[in-house]
């Protein structure tokens, strides 16, 4: 007897970033990781167009180091569609304004909060204006 | 990024026009989530499922209704009963009703229009939603004959798409 049909639905989409996300799309195909700074005081990384605090607009951009401390931590083992991978750690890093969340090429184990990590992007020619042009941070 | 410089600054937006997705002046970000499903068919689908595998419409007798239930069901929904009268009805049928459909399902355009119809399967109550095949649009008609193009026994997997598509047949 026939148990079960299996199917997919094609969901496919293409997002553009906006004004402030183009830019820090930008920056980050120069190899840049790039950040703005409200009036009143709170940063982003990456930009926004508007403060989510104070609600104006944001003209202040700036160029973020690409060195910062694991602020916090995760450990993927399963991806966004519930498949088993090969664990992925995941970190929020604070890279001095702001604080920015990717990979970590550091076993989960290894992580401390508080280590030194820097940005690895990818040679130049093999970034295309995505947060993947980031391969991962890695320990210093 | 092809935008207009005063609507810009009028809506703090950017207009996007069809070629700034072609021409790489917009940086894309695409994705596609991977929605699989599985669902169990049940007894009785399951049955019907495995009988289209074997190249056969199998449907199912209400005996106090006298009705021929086709796709089939475990329970009458008019009275209640539990059905397990099988039978086997013919791959023909008539067009109850049709559509003809320009877009894919992921609303891409179709070279080739594609025409869906509820088709009356012959000795049965019931009608399948099907394609039509072997037809121009607009030659379809509500009421025309039809009858089954079924894959070969080699590909039918036991769905609902073992059978191609109905062609009409004539009078």
């Amino acid at each position: 007897m026939t148990e079960n049909v299996e199917g997919g639905i094609p969901v496919n989409f293409v997002y553009t970033a906006g004004i402030a996300g183009e830019e820090f799309l930008r920056g980050l195909k120069k190899g840049k990781i790039l950040g703005n700074k409200c009036k009143c005081g709170l940063s982003y990384i990456p930009p926004r167009l508007f403060c989510e605090d104070c609600f104006s607009m944001i003209e202040k951009n700036f160029e973020s180091p690409t060195i910062g401390k694991v602020f916090s931590f995760s450990v993927a083992n399963v991806s966004f569609d519930g498949e088993k991978i090969t664990p992925e750690t995941i970190a929020l890093i604070d890279i001095g304004e702001s604080k920015l969340m990717h990979r970590l090429n550091i076993p989960g184990e290894k992580v401390r909060l508080g280590m030194k990590v820097k940005a690895v992007f990818k040679p130049a020619e093999a970034r295309k204006g995505s947060i993947n042009d980031i391969k991962y941070f890695e320990a210093i | 990024m092809s935008a207009k410089k005063s609507e810009t600054e009028k809506f703090m937006g950017t207009p996007l026009e069809k070629e700034s997705f072609e021409d790489g002046s917009v940086i894309l970000t695409e994705w596609e989530p991977k929605l699989w499903y599985s669902w169990s068919t049940g007894k009785v689908v399951g049955k019907f499922l495995s009988e289209l595998k074997a190249g056969k419409i199998a449907a199912i007798k209400c005996d106090s209704c006298k009705r021929t239930l086709i796709p089939p069901r475990m329970f009458c929904e008019i009275c209640f009963s539990e059905l397990k009268d099988w039978v086997y009805v013919k791959d023909t049928g008539k067009v109850n009703t049709f559509v003809i459909s320009k877009i894919a399902t992921d609303r891409s355009p179709l070279k080739e229009p594609k025409i869906a119809a509820v088709i009356d399967i012959d000795g049965s109550d019931g009608g399948i939603l099907h394609m039509l095949g072997e037809v121009n649009p607009d030659d379809v008609k509500i009421g025309m004959k039809v009858q089954a193009v079924w894959k070969s026994q080699y590909e039918r997997r036991g769905e609902i798409t073992d059978i191609k598509y109905f062609k009409p047949i004539g009078d």
